[in-house]
């Protein structure tokens, strides 16, 4: 962590701006700023990655908070749904942040490199909207009330929640990732829901804008007990990742959004690639130090 | 019994506002904190403590939504959903607690 930088104008001003950057660009394409945070805390700034993925777990609380002040929670938005899901992604993240304290950082910059590959191969298979089917009823996700309405050409149409126990284990495998990495992981929580649950897309996308910030706090406090979360940092990217956040839902209906999804999905593996990178020199490092310790 | 009772309008429309307080208010302590260290470059406890309410208070804000949702299930007698969103905020709380 570039202590020495911290009270600094520039190091506050650029980390805010970039953090204003990174909060639009995953609002415009759908995911939280905590993916583009954490690589430019690390990679650029020079942040420890626990110090970098804890900011990044304020900031997707601020993203998260942020869009519901702005727009509120839509009517879309399946609440139930979240809730029983949120039972698992939570403590999920609880086993994600104690395992985070346990990780050494090199693997910690590998798996995150990994998840973000993960992520851009998810994204890019995204651009399908399934259509809505008239699936029949799931027992269980009757039982629970979690099937819903939503509006379509002709009007309000109902739609029946699929296989809630799949959505449950996938959540609470996004649940782990996001206390591990401290991220929203927003995509995975969509795959649950557009894939395993079969719910409309829209739904789905509304849906984990709610969960992503309740599976942070989560994870948050562990990190905050351990010392993770450096107020400074993760103060100045909150200032510039909200409002980033809120340009962002501004302009996604404004914008091509093509052109700048293509290139996000290039960044996104380039960054993967130079923080998978970065992890194994980090780690091929600290055998180094520690056979030379030995010796 | 397998009867699903929508929540109130009213809901959205308070935590909206709620929400909107929260935030402002948290954006604002944290600029303040962030801009009286800048200003002083210096170890400055006042502006630490801004920054940390400011940051802290968006912390509490998932607990915050997880209580205006657990009133407005209580409002329309959904105990189930009543008794989850208790154990969600159970689970993050203890993250703080016993974290």
């Amino acid at each position: 962590m570039p202590t020495s930088a911290l009270g600094n104008v520039e190091f506050d001003l650029l980390l805010a701006a970039c953090a204003a950057g990174a909060g639009c660009i995953g609002a415009m394409v759908g995911l939280g700023g905590g993916i583009f945070l954490v690589p430019l805390l690390t990679l650029a700034f020079g942040v420890d990655i626990r110090v970098a993925m804890g900011a990044s777990l304020v900031a997707v609380i601020g993203t998260s908070t942020g869009a519901a002040a702005v727009r509120g929670t839509s009517a879309l938005s399946n609440q139930r749904v979240a809730l029983v899901l949120e039972v698992a992604a939570t403590m999920g993240a609880v086993v994600g942040a104690l395992l985070m304290t346990l990780v050494r950082p090199g693997l910690l910059l590998i798996l995150f490199g990994a998840v973000l590959l993960l992520t851009a191969a998810l994204s890019a298979r995204r651009d399908h909207d399934s259509a809505l089917q008239e699936l029949p009823p799931n027992r269980l996700a009757r039982r629970l009330r979690l099937d819903g309405t939503v509006d379509g050409p002709d009007g309000p149409r109902p739609y029946h929640v699929q296989r809630p126990i799949a959505g449950i284990a996938t959540m609470t495998v996004a649940g782990v990732v996001s206390g591990l990495l401290g991220i929203g992981s927003g995509v995975l929580k969509v795959l649950a829901m557009d894939t395993f649950m079969r719910m409309p897309f829209r739904v789905s996308t509304v849906t984990s804008n709610f969960m992503v910030g309740l599976t942070a706090a989560a994870s948050v406090g562990i990190y905050w007990s351990h010392g993770k979360i450096d107020p400074h940092i993760a103060g100045a990217s909150l200032v510039g990742v909200v409002p980033g956040a809120m340009l962002g839902s501004w302009l996604v209906h404004r914008v091509d959004l093509r052109l700048l999804r293509l290139l996000f999905l290039l960044a996104l593996v380039g960054i993967a690639i130079q923080m998978i990178v970065q992890g194994v020199r980090d780690e091929r490092s600290s055998d180094t130090l520690g056979a030379e310790v030995a010796r | 019994m397998n009867e699903r009772r929508e929540l109130p309008t009213r809901y959205g429309h308070v935590e909206r506002s709620v929400l909107r307080a929260i935030t402002a208010l948290s954006l604002a302590l944290t600029i303040a904190g962030l801009a009286i260290d800048l200003a002083r470059e210096g170890e400055q406890a006042s502006a630490r403590t801004l920054v940390r309410v400011g940051v802290g208070l968006m912390l509490a804000t998932p607990l915050v939504r997880l209580l205006l949702l657990g009133v407005a299930y209580v409002g329309i007698r959904d105990w189930l959903y009543t008794a989850l969103v208790a154990l969600v905020a159970a689970v993050i709380a203890s993250g703080f607690l016993f974290g």
